[in-house]
């Protein structure tokens, strides 16, 4: 696994695409610390400035993780990954290792603006810290998504449009859930099926929402940001993305398969 | 024509095998896709529900707060208070829980949510936006006394209801609202409302404190707050035209800093209210102003064997000063008859302490004693060189009770000379634990029949203002670095590499 993490942590900075993630993240970064360190009161909370990149996953996460698969077998070396002396599960688990380690790299740029910040005599907050950890914990199910894609498409860009389709509609999943619970009520209310009151038709319409909200990773990670640090979000994000890395290995492992 | 499967291909590509060799990989296949697919099924079904269950029953208590002030956690003093909660409370935001543009919100869900926790089930926290449900606001206030909007909380037991606007709820930087007019929170109250509001709303008979309106009255917040750590609701009063009348719930009235005298009619209520065991709280700082007699304020506090004159206190103990230049801030203290009966602090912050005194003939059953007072070696400047032969340097009262015992339950009067006990003024920038709150708060608990003495502590928020402001160069510089030294150098080293390694 550790071969596998190495070779592929090392290759995003073989090629260009891991120098232009950690510029395109330095400079989104950079320009909204800068924002906050000119405006009027020199208020700048990190924390802040985090949850604001954590909507530009949709971008990152594609251009980190479309290759991690897709790569393999258009240059055809993915028959090495099915043929090496370890298992699978190692491979698909270094991978993810390997595009997570690029995400925290992808950090410096934060890390390096909290130092300014104590350097400005600004203030550090424990939400700061916790927005970080969301921060990764989010990184961690989207890239665990986004190499699914790629496992699944031979083709980069498929792959990067695949994810970020995926991540867009996590994204929007609370507006999804709202529209969609609109969509019930006024399907329930103008139709009178069952001839359920007002009442009931709003309770089945929030139920709707809640059910789909429920799926909302960014919902759920929002109190870190606010320094509640909750175990069950760190949960359901972690099995999440063991249930993503888990069909990535099972799509790599049908393929090998269906190789030999 | 449809393109080969991996299946068929192989089967095809591999003409050497036998039919029967044929089936078994075919079966081979089927069986790893069922197997698969039926794995992959489970695991999400299993992720899926052992998320649930650990929703359903961990949420709360695998909640902790990493704030350096707790702020979202509720404090030992509610938390006691929740415990012993009794009835049903339901608290209800009337907005989108998701609504990132309220700004408040960060301060407000994740501590309602340990409100929540904390009461044992006795606490039911919903949020339901009005867009989404109109019936809402209608559902709680039928005939619309409350005037319910979007964007606030509703507190709800049984019949009783509280409304809580959120910015009420936070202290302002009074410095940049002054110069910006933005408000930048420095301190929430939040917990102090919420608890007060349940309180309220799960108490049988709320106490209500009224502020007499139609006097240029002064900002109040930081005593509404001393009077709901006590569990009253206040409210302001005008007293205009025959019909108004003081309302029966009334607890205590207060006339704070009056810049001009009361009405005919407003002195009539306040006098028949005292009759009827009314009590009454007359601060009357002698800078709001320094000529007016106050002649029907002056009825009423003589009703209660106290006067109001036009002086100033002059205090010459240097000991006794806060700044020997101003001889009109001091250092005040409780007599020592009333420090024997209650525990309170010792020395007191006053200035522009208006002339108050107990008269000579007091009325039938009326007792006036003192509670806090200057050194004895204060005089009385008066103005426009007034001298009243009867003052003399000595120990002035600057904090008066009056009693009237005629009654099964004796109407009170309260009078201060100065504002330092309950203006916004003074304790900007103070907490509820100073002095002159810890006095006032000892003051109204023993005149009024409390029975709830929750005393909250202020919530500061942490300012993420740079302490050290930066100049337009710094500033530039700063930016210049953050813009410029990462992106470039990471763009610089991708080139580079690109460059070195394209023919590889």
């Amino acid at each position: 696994m550790f071969a596998v993490f190495k070779r592929e942590f090392l290759s995003y900075f073989r090629n260009p695409v891991g120098w232009v993630a950690i510029c395109l993240m330095s400079i989104i970064s950079g320009y909204y610390f800068t924002g906050m360190i000119t405006s009027t009161f020199a208020y700048v909370n990190i924390s802040v400035e985090i949850s604001y990149l954590r909507s530009f996953f949709i971008i990152l996460i594609p251009i980190i993780t479309m290759r991690l698969f897709a790569e393999e077998k258009k240059n055809g070396t993915d028959v090495l990954l099915y043929t090496m002396p370890f298992s699978m599960k190692d491979a698909v688990v270094g991978k993810f290792l390997a595009a997570l380690s690029l995400q925290a790299l992808m950090l410096i740029s934060v890390f390096s603006h909290m130092i300014i910040t104590v350097i400005l005599s600004g203030f550090v907050s424990a939400a700061a810290w916790g927005a970080l950890f969301g921060y990764m914990v989010l990184a961690a199910l989207f890239i665990s998504i986004g190499m699914l894609t790629s496992a699944m498409t031979e083709n980069q860009i498929m792959s990067a449009v695949f994810c970020f389709v995926i991540l867009l509609f996590l994204n929007m999943l609370s507006s999804i859930a709202s529209s969609i619970s609109s969509i019930v009520k006024s399907f329930l209310k103008f139709t009178k099926l069952f001839h359920l009151s007002d009442q009931t038709i709003y309770s089945i319409g929030e139920n709707v929402r809640n059910a789909i909200s429920w799926f909302d990773p960014f919902d759920r990670t929002n109190c870190y940001t606010s320094g509640v640090f909750k175990i069950v979000p760190l949960i359901f994000c972690l099995s999440f993305t063991l249930v993503f890395i888990y069909i990535t290995y099972r799509v790599l492992e049908k393929k090998r398969w269906t190789q030999s | 024509m449809a393109k080969k499967t991996a299946k068929e291909s192989i089967l095809q590509e591999r003409p050497g095998k036998s039919p029967k060799a044929k089936v078994r990989i075919d079966e081979r296949f089927k069986s790893l896709k069922s197997i698969s697919i039926v794995s992959v099924v489970l695991v999400v079904a299993i992720c899926i529900v052992f998320n649930l269950i650990i929703d359903m029953t961990l949420d709360k208590k695998l909640t902790f707060d990493s704030t350096s002030v707790r702020s979202n956690s509720v404090s030992s003093i509610t938390s006691d208070y929740l415990k012993s909660l009794n009835k049903k409370v339901e608290i209800i935001g009337l907005f989108d829980k998701n609504d990132s543009t309220l700004e408040w919100r960060e301060y407000f869900v994740p501590l309602l949510d340990d409100y929540e926790a904390k009461a044992d089930g006795m606490i039911d926290l919903k949020y339901i936006d009005p867009d989404v449900d109109p019936f809402i606001i209608s559902q709680l206030d039928p005939n619309n006394v409350y005037n319910f909007q979007k964007n606030t909380y509703v507190v709800k037991c049984d019949d009783m209801l509280v409304g809580v606007n959120p910015y009420a709820c936070f202290e302002y930087d009074q410095e940049v609202a002054q110069y910006y007019g933005v408000g930048m929170p420095i301190a929430n109250n939040i917990e102090r409302i919420i608890t007060t509001d349940i309180v309220y709303v799960t108490s049988g008979r709320p106490l209500h404190a009224y502020y007499l309106a139609g006097h240029d009255l002064p900002a109040h917040k930081n005593l509404d707050n001393i009077l709901m750590s006590l569990g009253f609701v206040t409210s302001e009063l005008t007293l205009k035209g025959d019909a108004t009348k003081i309302p029966d719930d009334c607890e205590l009235l207060l006339v704070l800093q009056p810049k001009s005298d009361l009405s005919l009619v407003e002195k009539e209520q306040l006098k028949t209210y005292l009759d009827n065991a009314g009590k009454v709280m007359i601060v009357c700082d002698f800078s709001d102003n320094k000529t007016t007699e106050y002649t029907n304020l002056n009825d009423v506090a003589k009703r209660m064997g106290v006067s109001l004159d036009p002086g100033i206190i002059h205090e010459n103990d240097l000991d006794h000063l806060v700044d020997v230049s101003d001889p009109f801030r001091s250092i005040a203290n409780p007599t020592e008859a009333y420090a024997k009966t209650v525990s309170i602090p010792r020395e007191y912050s006053v200035e522009n302490c208006r002339y108050i005194k107990a008269l000579r003939d007091l009325p039938k059953d009326v007792y006036v004693s003192p509670l806090v007072v200057s050194s004895s070696s204060a005089s009385v400047d008066f103005q426009n060189a007034q001298i009243d032969a009867d003052v003399s340097a000595g120990m002035h009262p600057i904090i008066l009770w009056s009693v009237d015992d005629s009654t099964s339950e004796k109407a009170c009067l309260i009078t201060i000379g100065t504002k330092t006990f309950t203006s916004d003024d003074y304790y900007s920038g103070k907490t509820l634990d100073d002095n002159n709150a810890v006095f006032i708060r000892s003051l109204v608990h023993e005149i009024c029949p409390i029975e709830f003495d929750l005393l909250i502590p202020q919530r500061k928020i942490p300012s993420y203002a740079l302490s050290k402001p930066l100049s337009s160069s710094s500033a530039t510089l700063w930016s210049f670095i953050v813009m410029t030294v990462i992106p470039v150098g990471s763009l610089a080293c991708g080139i580079i590499v690109y460059q070195r390694r394209r023919h590889l």
